[in-house]
């Protein structure tokens, strides 16, 4: 479980983003955190992620956790293919090669990337992109690696209603314990949060 | 391809057009003492082509030229990640980079031959020259590293090998080509500079300051289209191998580069 207690965050120290605020994350919990924009969705996963420190309060049950994380933006590396963006966190670990194929292929495969996976990113449509950082999640938890929880900012950002309903049924079982970043409860309900959190600007 | 040949009859034109100027201007001055035709330097440049000192002299410059080079690119690119990651390396060390930028070349050339030999003083001084170039760009490319893709690296636990590979080095490596071929034109010009104060053995320098001291205007204007000549022709080169992957259409181009991780899949870090 990781808890968040009193946690109390400011960029400038004048203007907070985070004030106590209090969260549970139970191991294979489905959260959503909803709210408009500036209410600090974005903050939470950075501090979450570790990437920014709470002025005060206290986090527990962060150490050693591992994530598969989806950010706002996409975050492709613009000079891979679609396949290499997806492979390139598994590549340098104990995984052996033949399975960082095998689980990038699968991977692309239920974004619907089939066919695109030797496209460099660049030629890909904004859509295609939020598939293929969405695959490098899928990827990244299925190899054990980002086991821990799925941290996902607006994952589904720019895909069609279609789409959405189609893709994630098939990897929602890779991430057992989730947080979803979303404006849209439709989402939130699609990656099956029982709870969710609304955040209000402070 | 229409289009390629197109600026390749541009490119030739020009030159012919300035080889014309050239004649025209040696024919009215009149003398091949001040100013030599074309064809004269061709005929001297053919004449120095059959001997083996300038094959010895162009071989040394070169050499010297390479030396001062490398150690110049490789000792900017660490100053450039030191001061770009460290604030107190910044604040030590770039005062050191606007002397080096700041002092002239001459002076260099003189300071440098109090303390080393003739033959070692010009690629210290292509060193120089180099150095402060490298430094600024890839301490600039550095920073302008997108911070978005470096907590991908963290998130994603890539590891110091992997994120040097994958995140910084793309955003460097224009700065890092831009620096080099700048270098490159510097470090001939320093470097052969200082082979005519140092009178270095087997130069390239030695032999302009010798054309000149005999009055052998013609052979002076070979040995320099010689080094503009070899100078050129590595620029191409350099430039062509550090670009070529510029292109990131189609994964085989690529692959080397992911095959760098050991045949485990697991970086040697």
């Amino acid at each position: 479980m990781i808890k968040l207690n009193k946690v109390c965050f400011s960029y400038d120290g004048e203007h907070p983003v985070l004030a106590d605020f209090c969260m549970e994350i139970p191991d294979g919990g489905a959260i959503a955190v909803m709210g408009a924009s500036g209410s600090g969705k974005t903050t939470l996963l950075r501090i979450l992620l570790g990437l920014e420190k709470p002025n005060s309060g206290e986090i527990l049950g962060l150490n050693n956790k591992r994530f598969a994380v989806v950010f706002q933006e996409d975050r492709l590396l613009q000079h891979r293919t679609a396949r290499q963006n997806v492979e390139i966190p598994l590549i340098g670990t104990q995984i052996e090669k033949t399975n960082v194929h095998k689980i990038a292929e699968t991977a692309l495969r239920d974004v619907e990337l089939n066919g695109f996976e030797d496209f460099s990113v660049r030629e890909l449509s904004g859509g295609m992109c939020r598939r293929v950082a969405l695959a490098r999640a899928i990827a990244f938890a299925r190899s054990g690696l980002g086991r821990d929880a799925a941290i996902f900012d607006e994952p589904l950002k720019g895909l069609d209603n279609a789409m959405k309903k189609r893709i994630v049924p098939r990897f929602i079982d890779a991430f057992a314990t989730r947080v979803i970043i979303t404006h849209d409860e439709n989402e939130a309900e699609l990656f099956g949060c029982g709870t969710i959190i609304r955040l209000n600007r402070i | 391809m229409r289009h390629r040949s197109g600026a390749l009859l541009r490119k030739t034109a020009v030159i012919i057009l300035w080889l014309l100027v050239w004649q025209l201007l040696s024919f009215l001055i009149g003398s091949e003492l001040l100013l030599p035709s074309p064809w004269a330097v061709v005929q001297s440049f053919c004449r120095l082509a059959q001997t083996t000192e300038f094959y010895r002299s162009i071989l040394h410059t070169l050499l010297r030229v390479a030396a001062g080079f490398a150690a110049g690119m490789s000792a900017g690119a660490l100053a450039g990640a030191l001061t770009a990651f460290s604030g107190a390396a910044d604040v030590l060390l770039t005062p050191i980079k606007n002397i080096i930028k700041a002092t002239p070349v001459t002076s260099f050339i003189v300071l440098i031959l109090l303390y080393l030999s003739s033959d070692v003083a010009p690629s210290a001084v292509a060193f120089l020259a180099v150095l402060p170039i490298c430094w600024s760009n890839v301490c600039e490319g550095l920073r302008q590293t997108d911070k978005k893709m470096t907590e991908l690296a963290h998130v994603y636990a890539f590891g110091r090998k992997k994120t040097i590979r994958e995140i910084y080095f793309p955003t460097v490596r224009p700065y890092l080509s831009a620096a080099a071929t700048t270098g490159l034109g510097f470090a001939w010009k320093s470097c052969v500079a200082a082979e005519v104060i140092a009178l270095s053995k087997n130069s390239v320098g030695r032999a302009l300051y010798e054309s000149k001291l005999y009055l052998e205007t013609a052979e002076l204007f070979a040995w320099t289209a010689s080094v503009v000549l070899i100078s050129v022709l590595f620029e191409k080169i350099l430039v062509h191998k550090l670009l070529k992957n510029k292109n990131t259409e189609g994964a085989a181009e690529l692959q080397y580069k992911f095959d760098a991780y050991d045949e485990h899949g697991r970086d040697e870090e």
